[in-house]
């Protein structure tokens, strides 16, 4: 194990627990290397303290294969690797997105006229968001959760205007 | 009866209602008090009489998926919620 | 369960520890040890160029080393890696071409005549009624207003392509539909054809003469050898398979008798790959050769219509459907070696993206998906659906993806219909978790419909997602191939890529 990963502890067959230095690693390249072994093992996170996580690792199967050591190194070399491959990305952020705007800006083309005479803004509606484009989808369309779906339209602006095509709930 | 704590800087409480959504078919959950401002949602899980999933098969697979989400809600698929 | 492909153990940044850093002139970079490559890694960036490095390389790039000059820069400027090498002119044009897509709305339109179906299959249960059921037929009416709505896509282009059930057993109006579409598409002007699917059990000669003459593509099924398939597909009081392979053959001939190209025009069939198939992967492509097929597409089953008291019996481990496709594709690959032209399909549409810096406009494998934006899919009764999985979904009691109504929805309301939005943000892979760190990600696409499906969610959880799974493994397979660099299996990979446009089926039409 290298500096960064601590007190790797084999708890039984297939299952490790060790710390990481959070200071070291963005939460986001931690989440990435979390995700990254859903479908192998059962993964919890733990604040031990303001800078420290722990990481418990279980295997679904007893699969030889997924033995705690491995499991751990392979754990923090996915965790490395996110975090230089985000670094990278971070310097090139501008580049992806100057050639993503050059390349796709102009494909919805201008609004036409009826889009326009469409239009309704003023001062007072400016800001709705009559298609719920800022709510989550699953908010809107709680699958078979007919008070997840009460909610979300409760929550929709009071003066949005009724959908022509009103959304399906399943009941 | 087991337990489950989720530190609230590393999971969703959103997640966690949903994962506990999910896995209502399985278990009975119940959220261990409703302080918003403590560091862990704690919940309690009780598997069903039937006895057909063991409690911990529920709380590894119930964690993952809660877990899950709260990625997948912080790299954006929820857009701007 | 279905986990990812388990990918060697290379660990370079363990092994670089403390030293690890960025290189500073790269551009965004994923990359994968291949099973199967010489320990070599591949690397991607978001254009869609690639390269294998060694890991000695590799491990060069995790330490921050890529000096101007070096052979691996020098590597790397030739594919462009290199940020300052990039000019963000030419890239733009690159991603402008490949998402052109974008510019119009959908081109396939997938018209359910009825619901009813003469054969009764092991993986379609939900979206199919038997013989007797006259009311889950399409009226002319509706077809009409299939027409009517189709037209009123952005796209330049349209393909009406009838399903069932099984199409031929509403013929009439499907022969409506075609009449009232060419007759209707003379004021709109578009590049109009027209595709059925069937199971060819109820083709008459009559009904051939009639589609051969109106310029009809006939595609249907072929599972494979004939006791798979007659076991799949079960033709009351007669041989499924023999049935196909007749049709097959009587309509091939027509073609022939028209004076077309053998080699372009014939009978397209589809594979579902169920859990049986997965025994006979060299007797399938041999029982499409025999057919005169020189396309087969090595589809996994799809969660869609089948009920879930035969789930277990036709699903499976994608690890066994890896086998599969690798079985079948190398046997595809030395006939192809010894002169016989056939291709896999899946392997065509990501070889397109991976060496011609082309998007062949794969509804199911682009990004984002076809669901809506590229395709609709009307039901006998005239409700729209997102695709055709949309609606199977809706025929199991599950109304998610219905997104409105050709008797009283609006084009544009539906195009701005928020599951459709939805359904946008869902399948855009470069904002997805994992799929924004994969390899794969410049090349491929998910179905949210699937997701749906199978997960729970339209965003799915791809990790753990069968269709990712299978993306990836074909992917690993491909790349494994071009690593190889064997001539002949580069050249069939690289013909593989060569679309050819089968003009005979566009509908004349003259804009007035």
């Amino acid at each position: 194990m290298s500096e960064s990963t601590d007190l790797a502890v084999s708890l039984g067959a297939g299952t490790i627990s060790f710390e990481i230095d959070g200071s070291l690693y963005p939460q986001d390249a931690l989440y990435g290397a979390a995700y990254v072994f859903l479908d192998r093992c059962y993964v919890l996170l733990d604040r031990v303290s303001d800078n420290r996580v722990r990481v418990l690792l279980r295997g679904k199967t007893k699969d030889a294969a997924l033995d705690g050591d491995a499991l751990a190194g392979e754990f923090q070399n996915e965790l490395l690797g996110q975090t230089w491959r985000r670094k990278i990305a971070e310097d090139n952020r501008s580049l992806i997105e100057a050639i993503t705007a050059r390349a796709l800006g102009g494909a919805a083309g201008p609004p036409g006229l009826d889009d326009l005479l469409e239009m309704d803004v003023g001062s007072e509606t400016a800001f709705d968001d009559p298609l719920g484009i800022a709510m989550s989808w699953e908010e809107k369309y709680a699958k078979g959760k007919s008070d997840a779906a009460k909610t979300a339209k409760d929550a929709a602006p009071a003066d949005a205007a009724p959908a022509e095509d009103p959304p399906e709930v399943t009941p | 009866m087991i337990e489950v704590r989720f530190h609230s800087s590393l999971y969703d409480a959103e997640a966690v209602t949903e994962a506990i959504d999910v896995y209502a078919d399985f278990a009975r959950f119940e959220r261990v008090g409703g302080d918003a401002a403590a560091p862990y949602i704690h919940v309690r899980i009780e598997a069903s009489a039937d006895g057909e999933i063991s409690e911990e098969d529920v709380r590894a697979e119930f964690a993952n998926y809660a877990l899950g989400r709260t990625i997948e809600r912080r790299d954006g698929r929820e857009v701007a919620s | 369960m279905n986990v990812q492909n388990p990918l060697p153990a290379f660990r370079p940044f363990v092994a670089a520890g403390a030293a690890a850093q960025k290189p500073l002139d790269l551009v965004e970079v994923r990359y994968r040890p291949l099973p199967n490559a010489g320990g070599d890694v591949l690397l991607t960036n978001p254009f869609g160029d690639w390269v294998f490095v060694t890991q000695g390389e590799m491990s060069a790039l995790v330490r921050g080393q890529l000096d101007d000059g070096t052979p691996l820069h020098q590597k790397l400027a030739a594919k462009n890696f290199i940020r300052s090498k990039i000019s963000v002119e030419t890239e733009a044009k690159r991603l402008a071409r490949k998402k052109r897509f974008l510019a119009y709305g959908p081109n396939l339109h997938i018209c359910v005549v009825t619901l009813r179906c003469n054969e009764t299959c092991v993986y379609c249960h939900a979206s199919r009624a038997d013989m007797d059921q006259v009311q889950t037929d399409m009226s002319p009416e509706i077809g009409e207003k299939v027409v009517d709505f189709m037209l009123q896509s952005t796209s330049p282009g349209v393909t009406l392509e009838f399903q069932g059930g099984e199409p031929l057993a509403n013929f009439p109006v499907m022969k409506h539909i075609i009449e009232y579409a060419v007759q209707k598409n003379r004021a709109y002007g578009k590049q109009l054809d027209f595709t059925l699917v069937s199971n060819l059990g109820l083709m008459t000669e009559d009904k051939l003469s009639y589609l051969v003459d109106h310029k009809v593509q006939i595609c249907t099924s072929i599972d494979g050898p004939e006791a798979l398939h007659t076991k799949q597909r079960v033709l009351v009081g007669g041989n499924s398979h023999r049935e196909a392979a007749r049709w097959i053959e009587r309509i091939n001939k027509k073609y022939i008798e028209l004076g077309l190209d053998p080699t372009l025009y014939h009978v397209e069939a589809l594979l579902t790959t169920t859990r049986e198939a997965l025994k006979y992967p060299r007797e399938i492509v041999d029982t499409y050769r025999n057919l005169g097929c020189r396309a087969i597409f090595l589809r996994p089953v799809d969660p869609f219509g089948f009920a879930k008291k035969t789930a277990g019996r036709i699903e499976y481990d994608r690890r066994e459907y890896h086998d599969f496709y690798r079985t079948a594709v190398d046997h595809i690959l030395s006939l192809n070696a010894k002169g016989e032209e056939i291709l896999e399909r899946y392997a065509a549409i990501f070889l397109t993206k991976i060496l011609m810096d082309e998007d062949s406009n794969f509804l199911d494998i682009r990004s984002p998906s076809g669901s809506a934006i590229g395709a609709l899919a009307y039901n006998y009764d005239g409700s729209i659906f997102s695709s055709d999985e949309g609606r199977m979904i809706h025929e199991m009691g599950d109304d998610f993806f219905k997104i409105g109504d050709v008797r009283t929805s609006k084009y544009r309301d539906v195009m701005k219909h928020e599951t459709v939005r939805a359904l946008v943000l869902a399948s855009i892979r470069e904002t997805q978790p994992d799929c924004n760190v994969c390899t794969y990600a410049p090349y491929c696409g998910i179905q949210p419909e699937h997701s749906y499906r199978s997960q729970g969610s339209i965003f799915g959880q791809m990790r753990q997602s069968t269709l990712c799974s299978v993306h990836k493994g074909i992917q690993d397979f491909l790349f494994e191939k071009l690593h190889t660099g064997d001539a002949s299996t580069v050249d069939t990979l690289k013909r593989w890529t060569t679309i050819r446009e089968r003009s005979h089926f566009i509908q004349s039409s003259a804009a007035s």
